[in-house]
């Protein structure tokens, strides 16, 4: 499904800093991925590069078999739209839009019809326990609800993946837990998901976990598991 | 992504952030207003000053004798004999005499500020006045030395109120006058108001003000095309009698409204100066607005294109909430323009004149301006990377 071939992504800005460097990643399609380490250590970075947010400065990336390093900026546009679904840390939920109009926004980029996109947000609404808040715009909401927003978001466009950077690391423990029942539900289904997260127990739904330092991705997460 | 749903997203942050909305089309419309008032403002003003320097009297010559300079070699002055001989000169029609001082007329207990003429039948005709009772001055008048006189509009109502004067006593310079006659109405020429005026003949003129000479003739020429013809016939004469030393002075109706025109031509170029900054400063109060609405959307804008919205879809959605500020503003503009026209006008008591070509060029320069602010933040916006847009704060 996923394949980085030695991606680094080097930062010049006032300092020149390697925030990833030669990484090498196969993610098949249906798998749970979970990626921890440390502040820092790059988790943002290649979750931008994976979720075409960003372009790595060296190395290919292939979506389905299709290497995307060469293309536009409006192919990538209709090839997040369709294949990828985000999850922030942030909710990054747009204030003006209600939380039916916001799940709906993929959609809308997708020119589905009204009706038929408004159906899609409503069952995903519904079905993450937001069926009496679908008017309310994202100031109205609880931290935990808006974040359920946002993964009604994501998934609404039914996308082949689903990006989560961090998706518990603003929410307090009633919430974070709602969230990590949904992706435990998510697993089962099929959903290739890659998720980033400080949270062990967390981390710990998933079919796999990476661990990244200093921009070097490692296999020892499993250990980490085995001493659970 | 489909056309409803460009305007519904534009239309959204209308709503929502009133205040930003509301000052975006407050620059537009005082801009368009502020065009669309001041240039017809001017445009009235002028309009009004042609009308009233053509309402001096059409065809019009005057031949004004200039004071002594110094040891002239010629030192005669006019007398009413040659005033009366300019009349028959070729091309000219009628020539009336004018000497005039500012005085007060009184009637019983009432008073009021007049210009006094001494002057012959001709003048109410060359200058345009028409009666409204009694008569005018006759030749009679003249040669008999009468002291009787013709009221302006004003002057007769301020002395009398609606009351028809004729024959009543007015006192002039403590001396007692007949009135024969009201004029009608004519309004005012530039601040000269041509109906607080009192006529009587030059020769009863001369006679309270012990001075024999003519200062200054009126003369009208036959037709537009005998102008030139009265003119020169009229220097001519004037200079056998008084040589060309600058004894005199003509001037010809034509030359007054050149000079005004040349005034209200500069007070139009300072106007529409003043309006090309209002529009400027409306403008880019639009784009300071804008400006901040976008950096405050960075964020959205990365968030937008991270859930699949092409460079395109943003700039699409910029444009159509520019496009609806600046075009409601401008409008409100335009209809706020026009009736400050109106009230501006009517309020200096002279016709609007509003060329339509103005609010039509106002409104598209505006429109303009405003989609070119309003879009180029949020085209700087649209081509960062998305991960980049979205760490902004
Ligand atoms: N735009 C940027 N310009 C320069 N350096 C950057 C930029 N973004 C990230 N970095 C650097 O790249 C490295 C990795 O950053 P990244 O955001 O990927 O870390 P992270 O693992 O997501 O950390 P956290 O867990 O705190 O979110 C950091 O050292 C950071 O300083
Ligand atoms: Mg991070």
């Amino acid at each position: 499904m996923l394949q980085l071939n030695g991606v680094s992504k080097i930062y010049h800005g006032r300092v020149t800093t390697t925030a990833l460097s030669c990484i090498d990643l196969t993610v098949p399609e249906g798998e749970f991925l979970a990626i921890v380490g440390p502040s820092g250590s790059g988790k943002s970075t290649l979750m931008n590069i994976i979720g075409l947010l960003d372009r790595p400065t060296t190395g290919q990336y292939w979506i389905d078999g299709l290497e995307v390093g060469r293309w536009s900026d409006a192919h990538l546009a209709g090839l997040r739209n369709r294949t990828i679904g985000f999850v922030f840390q942030s909710f990054n939920l747009v204030p003006t839009l209600s939380a039916r109009e916001n799940v709906e926004l993929p959609l809308v980029y997708r020119s589905l019809a009204p009706r038929v996109r408004r159906q899609s947000a409503e069952a995903w609404l519904k079905r993450l326990g937001l069926g009496h808040r679908m008017d309310y715009r994202p100031h109205e909401l609880s931290g935990g609800q808006q974040q359920r927003v946002a993964v009604a978001r994501a998934l609404a466009g039914s996308p082949k993946i689903l990006l989560a950077d961090e998706p518990t690391g603003n929410l307090d423990d009633a919430s974070r837990r709602d969230v990590t029942k949904i992706f435990e539900e998510l697993r089962g289904s099929g959903q290739t998901i890659v998720l980033i997260t400080h949270d062990a127990q967390f981390a710990a739904v998933a079919d796999r976990r990476l661990r990244l330092a200093d921009g070097i991705l490692e296999m020892e997460a499993r250990a980490a598991s085995h001493a659970n | 992504m489909r056309i409803d749903d460009v305007v519904r997203q534009a239309w959204r942050p209308l709503r929502v952030y009133k205040l930003r909305t509301v000052l975006s089309l407050l620059g537009i419309l005082i801009g368009v207003a502020a065009v669309i008032a001041l240039t017809t403002l001017m445009h009235s003003a002028s309009n009004s000053v042609d009308t009233r320097v053509e309402s001096l009297g059409t065809n019009l010559i005057v031949a004004t004798m200039n004071p002594l300079v110094g040891a002239s070699n010629n030192q005669h002055d006019m007398t009413l004999g040659q005033a009366q001989k300019l009349g028959s000169l070729p091309g000219v029609k009628d020539a009336a005499p004018v000497d005039y001082e500012t005085t007060a007329v009184s009637a019983g207990s009432h008073n009021a500020p007049v210009t006094l003429y001494g002057t012959t039948p001709h003048l109410a005709d060359i200058l345009q006045y028409h009666l409204a009772f009694g008569r005018y001055l006759t030749s009679a008048d003249v040669a008999s030395h009468l002291n009787v006189t013709v009221l302006g509009a004003q002057t007769s109502r301020q002395l009398f109120g609606h009351v028809d004067p004729v024959g009543r006593q007015v006192m002039i310079d403590h001396e007692p006058y007949t009135v024969v006659g009201v004029f009608a109405a004519k309004g005012a020429f530039l601040t000269v108001n041509q109906d607080a005026v009192v006529m009587t003949p030059i020769t009863t003129y001369q006679d309270f003000s012990q001075i024999a000479s003519i200062d200054s003739v009126y003369i009208q020429a036959r037709q537009t095309t005998h102008l030139s013809q009265a003119l020169s016939a009229v220097n001519r004469q004037l200079n056998t009698w008084f040589g060309g030393s600058g004894r005199y002075t003509l001037l010809t109706q034509s030359a007054i409204l050149s000079v005004t025109q040349q005034i209200t031509s500069l007070l139009t170029q300072v106007l529409v100066g003043v309006a090309a900054i209002s529009v400027l400063v409306g403008g880019i109060g639009m784009l300071n607005v804008m400006l901040i609405s976008v950096s405050e959307r960075v964020r959205e804008i990365g968030l937008r294109k991270s859930l699949g919205a092409k460079r395109r879809d943003l700039l699409v959605q910029f444009l159509a909430e520019s496009v609806i500020i600046s075009l409601s503003g401008g409008i409100l503009g335009v209809a706020t323009g026009i009736g400050a026209s109106v009230a501006l006008t009517s309020r200096f008591h002279i016709g609007a004149a509003i060329n339509p070509t103005v609010p039509v060029l106002a409104l598209a320069a505006c429109v303009a301006l405003g989609i070119l602010f309003g879009i180029y933040p949020a085209a700087r916006a649209a081509r960062l990377a998305p991960a980049e847009a979205l760490r902004c704060e």
